[in-house]
């Protein structure tokens, strides 16, 4: 495909939060998952030739993701990394399997965090806007980081079964 | 105790201090050692994670850096309150997006702008005249506006809640009627229902200065769930140099007119009802006088016996932002 084509940028710009979530489960390091973020989308531009037009986009990009991260656990010390080997390749084909499911949870969220009340969906923001903490959280409100972090998790809970009931059943 | 539920509890807790940053050595052991015994662990932490990153990505923010994470990088701030950090709008944090934005550039330009250096980019919202359509009752149906800063085109109507759909934002959204105006001429034929507003560069200019700028128009849209992709809709954005008493004949000569265009167009496949973003970007150039934004509902059966009419389709909370670096070099 022609990488200067407005269809490509149109995927390419489109599959960026999903692009990011993905990368982010195999490698839950924000920072060095952006890093990878950055990486795969030059590897994307530069091969754009390589994609056919009518396959999967995503399903392409995130298997070039995975050997970005695969390439950077090889540069770290293995105490440095979260996952060993042997779960970092189970987590790697369950998520290849979801790939075409994330714009679908994308959009959902949306709708789900609408639904939030407000209280919870001021938590979220703060937890997520510039500079948010659970520590930062915790503090301005006078509770433990462990429970605030424990409210985050449920929220969070809460808003995939939501996002699991907005999507369509599986045929 | 080692049950079920004692399990799924301590891979919660483990999982909410992976994401919140103070997961230690200890911690990470035993959730390799949790999550390798039991798939629909597995499945429970992907779908933590997936969450975790949207919501970075949906509110902004630079979440701190996890736990067996290096220092993060110094990333430059957003500056005086005025600048959004973009996070959700993840196209841009990657800046070769950015690069790939500049309508008309070749791809060696774009390539040259992009790479070298990763900045973090900053939006700022620009002034565009009645947004979220809760300014007036409707919109008049008379074709590309006349003056500056006021929506113009098809017939329409604006409305509140209705067929189920709440606006996107504040009260009322607008409702595309009828793919044609009143001074369509009897007897023609049109499938696309459309909405203009012009800008004026010059007023732009007091904002963003007087170089190249790259913007983003967006849009969101929404139908009723029937026939959802008979229906796609879109925005474009075109930057032209002329009077506004041109912009008629500029709009019509655009593919040869316009000094830079971006456009973007979406199939309203079914999606539970939810609002759809659409945006496009273009860059500024230094010459432009009037920047010509529109919104459109499209028929896609592509049948001209007669003009379509719009059942249910609606836009709402538009904006225009100015795209710009933040790194100071």
């Amino acid at each position: 495909m022609n990488r200067d084509s407005e269809a490509f940028v149109a995927l390419l710009t489109g599959a960026q939060n999903s692009l990011y979530a993905c990368i982010l489960a195999l490698l839950p390091d924000r920072a060095a998952a952006r890093d990878i973020l950055q990486e795969t989308n030059l590897t994307l531009w530069n091969k754009a030739a390589d994609f056919e037009e009518g396959t999967h986009f995503m399903a392409w990009a995130s298997r070039i993701a995975r050997y970005h991260i695969l390439n950077h656990r090889k540069k770290k010390r293995r105490d440095r990394l979260v996952f060993d080997d042997s779960l970092f390749e189970l987590l790697c084909e369950r998520q290849a399997a979801r790939v075409e499911e994330f714009d679908r949870r994308e959009e959902a969220l949306r709708g789900c965090l609408r639904k939030l009340p407000a209280a919870q969906r001021e938590l979220v923001e703060r937890r997520y806007a510039d500079d948010g903490s659970v520590q930062a959280i915790a503090a301005a409100a006078g509770k433990s980081v462990g429970a605030v972090s424990q409210t985050l998790y449920r929220i969070r809970e809460n808003l995939l079964n939501c996002i699991h009931a907005s999507l369509p059943a599986e045929p | 105790m080692n049950t079920p539920e004692s399990r799924s509890a301590e891979l919660s807790r483990l999982i909410a201090r992976l994401t919140d940053g103070d997961l230690s050595a200890d911690e990470a052991r035993r959730l390799n050692v949790l999550l390798l015994a039991d798939p629909a662990a597995q499945e429970a932490y992907l779908d933590h994670l997936a969450m975790d990153a949207m919501l970075e990505r949906e509110f902004g923010g630079a979440a701190p850096a996890y736990a067996h994470s290096p220092a993060p990088r110094e990333l430059p701030r957003a500056r005086g309150g005025l600048w959004e950090r973009l996070g959700l709008r993840s196209l841009f944090r990657a800046p070769v997006f950015a690069g790939m934005a500049l309508g008309g550039l070749s791809a060696s330009a774009v390539w040259a702008y992009a790479v070298p250096h990763f900045a973090e980019l900053a939006v700022k919202l620009l002034p565009l005249a009645n947004p979220g359509f809760e300014a007036a009752a409707t919109i008049p149906p008379e074709g590309l506006p006349k003056v500056f800063g006021e929506w113009s085109g098809d017939y329409n109507t604006v409305v509140g809640a209705e067929n189920g759909i709440a606006p996107r934002e504040g009260d009322r959204m607008l409702r595309f009627l009828r793919a044609d105006d009143i001074r369509t001429a009897p007897g023609s034929v049109s499938l696309s229902s459309e909405m203009w507003q012009i800008i004026d560069v010059a007023e732009l200019r007091k904002t963003i200065g007087s170089g190249p700028a790259t913007l983003e128009f967006s849009a969101c849209f929404n139908s009723i769930p029937e026939n959802t992709s008979r229906f796609s809709c879109g925005l474009s954005i075109h930057a032209f140099r002329g009077d506004l008493k041109d912009a008629h004949a500029l709009w019509r000569s655009r593919v040869n007119q316009a000094l830079s265009s971006g456009a973007k167009e979406e199939v309203l496949e079914p999606n539970g009802g939810q609002w759809r973003r659409v945006a496009t970007q273009i860059v500024l150039p230094t010459e432009a006088t009037l920047l010509l934004v529109q919104l459109r509902m499209r028929d896609r059966t592509n049948d001209l016996s007669k003009t379509t009419e719009f059942p249910g389709h609606y836009a709402d909370a538009c904006s225009l932002r100015l795209i710009q670096s933040t790194d100071p070099r």
